[in-house]
């Protein structure tokens, strides 16, 4: 059974290490993942969340807190008084900001997006790592993103003669 | 920095990946060490599919496990959506043997394998998906993906007019070739230069598998199709002449332009070839060259380009009331801008929509924030939405007069759809290296 609060349903979140969360079900529901265990029924009083650490879920739910179509009083969607454009614009810098973090932080981010699926953070995250790879140089990519070359040098070798002219 | 991933081709990958790929997890997730190496192999697709071809190749160098998801993107066959045309030339600082492949999305050059044409050829002759149709020393033509080096050989062309079989008006029975009533004899130089004049391919992915039609030469424009490994072309039934060809994959049909700017629809699928006309002709002057076209939301087009030799008005070029027009035009100017027969330039550009309902060609004002590109290729959109390196409302021209002499840096441009005004491609993109005249540069979309 889920809690209430203030006329909200209330959900509890676990990490692994063993900090709770507690959170909005309609903030919760951003993962499709959540949503899924919640609609089938499959959510009890908590839910463990595997292979995300308190630190990665609590950066998580602070992005489903900003994503969530928040509501007035009445039940009318904010966005009836906001213009859309305005919100839409808030919540990109709001995003930019949030994605500045180092690349251990952005590598558990982009997969606890992927595992909650959770498109707007998956999104985010991936083009970060789709606008490293376009704009760097082989050895750059490898040192942004902290890769280890795990080729023998004549696998390497192999590989760059193939496509030789896209390493330029 | 590329522009944010659009929530439909997330969608649809995300459904093409689950469909295709069981999640393989490389190495298990856990935090802090942040190796990248470690991202499992869906997500890596996921990013794979937002990026254009070159940095996918390079994405596959990064390590073994990326170098395996690169190796499953290409045999699942997944699509690019972050390629936008680049321009494919030959020039002086490359040598014979390379071509210099310009991606203005990027603004990027690169030098790809790809031995020249010979001097007399015409070179590339078109190009369609990421397929390059072009002509060995023998005239024969042949397709190559320059990206991939994939090389498919198609029937030569001395079977253009020699095919076995022919199919008759009523596109029931097949008749022995007439060779008799042949006009030509098929030459080399014929087919180097001016043997073939527009290509469309069914599909980019098993080119071993798809269907190619041309249209050629000699005697009328006509249209044959072969697949990769034919042995003979096979001459469609028709008394039309045709200027252009495409294949749409939404029906599965080749839509072909008649020399009237009649519009027939193909269709290759059956046991026998169904040519049905679905838009009567609306003008028989020769002076536009005339392209079809899909719009982004699959509307049926056709887009004129105007050069400057024309000496009558558009609208006295068609067929009474068979075509609306957006705006009065005074052409009377054309034939002012012509002074040379040798700098054939495009004078204007008209974009039309064909409304097969009414049998007739409406005008366009203008076509939003896409790009479109023409030449030597099978006309492309793209949103400039995705590509900001791309004018909104401009449409790309490379020449296209195979027939004249090529004047090539008369007519490589960036036509304003608004204006209706051209700036020179160079001028465009200064950083190009300056390209010969032949092969003539050419739209290329890359992919594997």
């Amino acid at each position: 059974m889920a809690t209430r609060e203030a006329g909200k349903k209330m959900i509890m979140l676990k990490s692994p290490d063993g900090m709770e969360f507690e959170v909005e079900e309609a903030v919760a529901m951003e993962s499709q993942t959540i949503r899924k265990m919640i609609e089938d029924d499959c959510a009890d009083t908590a839910i463990l969340i595997p292979n995300i650490n308190s630190k990665i879920l609590s950066r998580v739910i602070e992005y489903c807190n900003k994503h969530v179509p928040t509501t007035g009083a009445t039940g009318a969607a904010a966005s009836d008084t906001v213009a859309p454009a305005a919100l839409a614009e808030d919540l990109k810098i709001w995003d930019a900001e949030f994605i500045k973090v180092n690349r251990a932080t952005r590598f558990d981010l982009i997969q606890a997006a992927s595992y909650l699926n959770i498109k707007g953070l998956l999104d985010l995250t991936s083009q970060t790592t789709i606008d490293t790879i376009s704009d760097n140089s082989l050895e750059e990519i490898r040192s942004f993103l902290s890769t280890k070359n795990d080729y023998l040098p004549e696998e390497e070798q192999t590989i760059r003669r193939e496509n030789q002219w896209a390493f330029q | 920095m590329g522009a944010a991933l659009s929530i439909s081709t997330v969608d649809a990958l995300a459904r093409a990946i689950k469909n295709k790929v069981r999640r393989r997890w490389l190495t298990a997730p856990h935090h802090g060490t942040a190796d990248w190496s470690g991202l499992p192999e869906d997500l890596l697709l996921t990013v794979m599919a937002e990026l254009d071809v070159p940095s996918i190749i390079r994405s596959g160098a990064v390590c073994t496990s990326w170098h395996h998801a690169y190796e499953t993107f290409r045999r699942l066959q997944l699509p690019s959506p972050k390629q936008a045309p680049c321009l494919f030339y030959a020039c002086d600082e490359y040598g014979p043997n390379n071509t210099a492949l310009y991606c203005p999305s990027t603004n990027a050059t690169f030098r790809v394998p790809f031995q020249r044409p010979l001097e007399e050829s015409r070179g590339f002759v078109s190009s369609c998906h990421g397929w390059v149709f072009s002509t060995d020393e023998s005239g024969d033509p042949y397709l190559l993906n320059p990206i991939t080096g994939s090389r498919a050989a198609l029937p030569p062309f001395v079977t253009i007019y020699h095919g076995e079989s022919r199919y008759d008006h009523d596109h029931k029975c097949a008749l022995k070739a007439r060779l008799e009533n042949r006009s030509h004899n098929p030459m080399v130089t014929w087919a180097w230069h001016s043997g073939y004049i527009r290509v469309a391919i069914s599909a980019a992915t098993e080119i071993d598998a798809c269907t190619v039609v041309i249209v050629h030469t000699p005697d009328e424009w006509r249209l044959s199709f072969a697949r990769p490994g034919d042995k003979q072309w096979t001459l469609l039934p028709s008394d039309q002449g045709f200027i252009d060809v495409l294949y749409n994959d939404k029906d599965g049909l080749f839509y072909a332009l008649g020399c009237d700017c009649s519009i027939y629809t193909i269709d290759l699928n059956g046991p026998l070839p169904m040519v049905t006309m679905i838009m009567c002709g609306v003008s028989s002057w020769g002076n536009p060259t005339q392209y079809l076209a899909f719009s982004p939301s699959g509307e049926l087009q056709q887009v004129w380009r105007i050069w400057n030799c024309a000496h009558v008005p558009i609208k006295n070029m068609v067929d009474d009331g068979s075509v609306d027009f957006a705006n009065e035009y005074d052409d009377g100017k054309f034939s002012e801008l012509f002074e040379d027969d040798y700098k054939f330039t495009t004078a204007k550009l008209f974009i039309f929509k064909v409304d097969i309902g009414r049998q007739k060609l409406v005008e366009l004002r203008d076509i939003g924030d896409h790009a479109l590109f023409l030449g030597y290729n099978n006309v492309v959109y793209v949103s400039t939405k995705d590509f900001p390196a791309f004018k909104p409302n401009h449409a790309y021209l490379t020449d296209d007069r195979f027939e004249c002499k090529p004047r090539l840096k008369e007519d490589l441009g960036i036509w304003n759809v608004k204006e209706r005004n051209m700036q020179k491609l160079e001028d465009a993109w200064p950083c190009m290296y300056s390209w010969l005249d032949l092969p003539a540069p050419i739209w290329i979309t890359p992919r594997f």
